[in-house]
C-alpha cells in the first residue's frame, strides 16, 4: 500500500540548473526513475514506494523497514539451514552424537577437572611418605600437575562424573608436544561409594611435559573426550 | 530533572571493552615476535593491533565465555585467534578497497607497497590459528576442532561475503535490493565481527560441542547489520576521529544501503547517472562527484532511511538477546552485551 509522502518545502529554484549537473543532465533533483524499484516495493505503476527524501519516519518508510527486517528471516533460515547441513557433513565428528555420548564428553572433561580437588588429599598422603607430592602450579590456572622423584613411580586417582562407566571407555596413550608417550596404564579401582574411580600410573622414568590423550568410545571408536595432565620434575 | 539512564551501562560497557581489549592486547603480543626479517614482516604484522581499536570482537567473545560459566583465562586465546584474523582482514580490504587510511594513519601498502603489504595479512591470518591449537591445552582436542570448524565457516562466509561486495562493484551492478545487502552483510561483517566471537563463547563457556548455536547466529546477524549501517552512516557523516576517509564508501563504489535507496529513489535519468560514476575507474571518480551524491543521500533521505534500518535492527537484536541469553543471570558481562545493541547504533566512531 503507498503511504501518503511528506511534502518537501518548495525549492527557491524553479528551474532545472542544468550547469550544476556533473552528468550533463539535470539530476538529483526530479522525478522518480520509472522502472520497477528492485526492492519488492513496486505500487503496480512502476514506481517505488518507500519514502523519499525525508521521510523516513513516514508509513511508508516504516513499512518498509519492516519488509526489510521481515526479508532477513528467510536470510537467516538459509543460514540455520546451511549450518545444519554442514554439521551433518561432518558425521561422527560433531554431528551424530548422541546426548549420552555428549554427557560422557562433559564426563571426562570433568575427571579432568576433579584432578584440582584431589590434590588436597593426595597432598596428605603423599607428603608423609616423602618421595612425591602432586601440587597445582597457579600459573597454569588448573592444569593437572604431578610432580615426581627419581624415586619411583606413583599413582593418581581420578574421579569420573556420576552416571560414567569406566568400561565403556578406551584411554590412548598421553603424548606430549615432544612425541613422548605416556601409557598410563589406566585401571579401575575400587571405591567405597558408587562413584567411579580410575587409576593413573606415573612411572618415576615419565619425561616433564605436558600430556594429552583422546579418549574414546569402547565399542564404537569415537572421541568422547581428552585428557591432559602435565608432569613436572622436582 | 530526568535522570540520564544511559550513563551507567555506557560507562559500565567502555570499561569492559578496556578490560577485555587490555587482556587481549597483552596475550597477543606473544603472537607479535620480533624475530627476523622484522623489518619487512614483523613489524608490519605488528602495525594494525598497535593502532587501538575498538576490540568489539574480542570483547564479545569473552563475555559471552564468561556468561556461559568460562574464565577469561579459558578464552582470552580465542580473543586473540579473532583479533588477528581480523587485522589480517583490514590489511586485505585497504588494497582492495584502495583505502588510504585506516585508524587515522596511512594503510600498510601506502606505507610498504601493495606486495609487503599482501605478505602480512597473510601472515596474520595464518598465525590466528596458532592460539586457537595451544588453546587445546585447556579444552581438549575435541572442542578444539569443534572451534575449528566453527572458524572454517566463519571463513567461508566471510569469504563469500567479501566476495559478493567486490564482484557488485566489479559488475557494476545496480539492481540490487536491501534483501542482497543483508546477505552480504550477515557473510561479511556480521560472521567475523558478532556471530563468531558469540557462538565460540558460548563453545569454551559450556564445554559442550553440539550446543545450540542458532540463537546466536540470529542474535548476532541482527547485532552486526546494525553495526555495519551504523558504520555505513558515519563513512558519510563521522568526523576525523572516524578513522577513515568520509564519503571512502561512495568512492569505493560500495553497495550500501543508502546507496541502493539513493538508487532506488532516483530517476531513471539519476540512476544511469550514478551507475555511470560508479562504472569509472577510481582514479576518474572527482571529489566533487562524492560530494554531489552524499548531498543527495541526504536529499532523498536515504541516510535516515539506513539508519532507521539500523534502529528496526537493533529492536530485532533486543528480541534475539533475549532468545540467546534468557537463560543467563544477570552479570556484568550479560549486561555488556545487552549494551552494545544501543551502542553500536549510537556510536560516533
Amino acid at each position: 500500500m503507498a503511504a501518503k509522502r511528506q511534502k518537501k518545502p518548495d525549492s527557491a529554484r524553479t528551474q532545472p540548473n542544468r550547469k550544476s549537473s556533473l552528468y550533463g543532465v539535470p539530476t538529483w533533483i526530479g522525478g522518480r526513475r520509472s522502472r520497477a524499484a528492485s526492492n519488492g516495493e513496486n505500487n503496480g505503476n512502476g514506481e517505488p514506494t518507500s519514502g523519499g527524501a525525508g521521510d523516513a519516519s513516514s508509513g511508508g518508510a516504516a513499512a518498509s523497514v519492516r519488509n526489510v527486517i521481515d526479508s532477513c528471516k528467510k536470510i537467516l533460515d538459509d543460514q540455520v539451514e546451511r549450518g545444519r547441513k554442514a554439521a551433518s557433513a561432518q558425521g561422527g565428528a560433531f554431528g551424530s552424537l548422541s546426548d549420552q555420548a555428549e554427557r560422557m564428553i562433559r564426563a571426562v572433561s570433568d575427571a579432568v577437572i576433579d584432578v584440582s580437588t584431589m590434590w588436597i588429599d593426595y597432598i596428605g598422603s603423599v607428603t608423609q611418605a616423602g618421595d612425591w607430592f602432586p601440587r597445582r602450579d597457579a600459573q597454569d590456572g588448573g592444569q593437572p600437575t604431578v610432580q615426581i622423584s627419581p624415586a619411583g613411580a606413583a599413582t593418581v586417582d581420578l574421579k569420573l562424573a556420576a552416571d560414567t562407566e569406566l568400561e565403556t571407555l578406551r584411554f590412548q596413550p598421553l603424548m606430549d608436544s615432544d612425541g613422548n608417550v605416556w601409557d598410563t596404564g589406566i585401571q579401575a579401582v575400587a571405591a567405597p561409594s558408587d562413584d567411579t574411580w580410575f587409576r593413573l600410573v606415573v612411572r618415576a622414568s615419565q619425561p616433564e611435559g605436558r600430556y594429552h590423550g583422546a579418549v574414546l568410545d569402547e565399542t564404537s571408536g569415537e572421541v568422547r573426550g581428552t585428557l591432559s595432565v602435565e608432569v613436572k620434575r622436582t | 530533572m530526568t535522570p540520564d539512564v544511559k550513563t551507567k551501562p555506557t560507562s559500565d560497557l567502555r570499561d569492559v571493552l578496556e578490560e577485555y581489549g587490555t587482556l587481549t592486547r597483552d596475550a597477543l603480543q606473544d603472537y607479535l615476535p620480533k624475530l627476523e626479517p622484522q623489518r619487512y614482516l614483523y613489524d608490519l604484522i605488528a602495525d594494525y593491533p598497535a593502532r587501538g581499536g575498538k576490540m568489539l570482537r574480542p570483547s564479545l567473545c569473552l563475555a559471552t565465555a564468561s556468561v556461559f560459566g568460562a574464565s577469561a583465562e579459558d578464552a582470552v586465546l580465542a580473543a586473540v585467534s579473532i583479533e588477528l584474523l581480523h587485522n589480517a582482514l583490514l590489511v586485505h580490504d585497504d588494497i582492495q578497497d584502495e583505502s588510504d587510511e585506516r585508524r587515522g594513519e596511512p594503510t600498510l601498502h601506502a606505507q610498504w607497497g601493495v606486495p609487503l603489504a599482501i605478505n602480512a595479512g597473510d601472515a596474520l591470518g595464518f598465525f590466528s590459528l596458532r592460539p586457537l591449537l595451544e588453546n587445546s591445552l585447556r579444552l581438549g582436542s575435541r572442542m578444539t576442532l569443534r572451534i575449528l570448524a566453527e572458524a572454517d565457516r566463519m571463513a567461508q562466509e566471510s569469504a563469500e561475503g567479501q566476495a559478493l561486495e567486490l564482484g557488485w562493484q566489479h559488475d557494476n551492478r545496480g539492481d540490487l535490493a536491501d534483501a542482497d545487502y543483508m546477505e552480504m552483510v550477515l557473510k561479511k561483517t556480521c560472521w567475523l565481527t558478532t556471530i563468531y566471537p558469540l557462538r565460540m563463547g558460548a563453545l569454551i563457556g559450556t564445554r559442550r560441542a553440539r550446543y545450540d548455536l542458532d540463537p546466536l547466529l540470529r542474535f548476532g546477524f541482527y547485532l552486526g547489520t546494525a553495526f555495519q549501517i551504523q558504520d555505513d552512516v558515519l563513512n558519510l557523516l563521522g568526523d576525523a576521529r572516524y578513522g577513515k576517509e568520509i564519503g571512502g564508501d561512495i568512492l569505493e563504489g560500495k553497495r550500501t544501503l543508502i546507496l541502493l535507496h539513493l538508487m532506488r529513489e532516483s530517476s531513471t535519468t539519476e540512476h544511469e547517472d550514478i551507475l555511470r560514476f560508479l562504472g569509472k575507474p577510481r582514479d576518474e571518480r572527482t571529489i566533487l562527484e562524492v560530494e554531489h551524491i552524499r548531498a543527495a543521500m541526504g536529499e532523498r533521505g536515504s541516510i535516515e532511511y539506513a539508519q532507521a534500518v539500523a534502529r528496526g535492527m537493533a529492536d530485532a537484536a533486543h528480541e534475539a538477546f533475549d532468545d540467546a541469553f534468557g537463560h543467563a543471570s544477570d552479570s556484568r558481562d550479560r549486561r555488556f552485551i545487552e549494551a552494545l545493541i544501543d551502542y553500536v547504533i549510537e556510536r560516533e566512531l
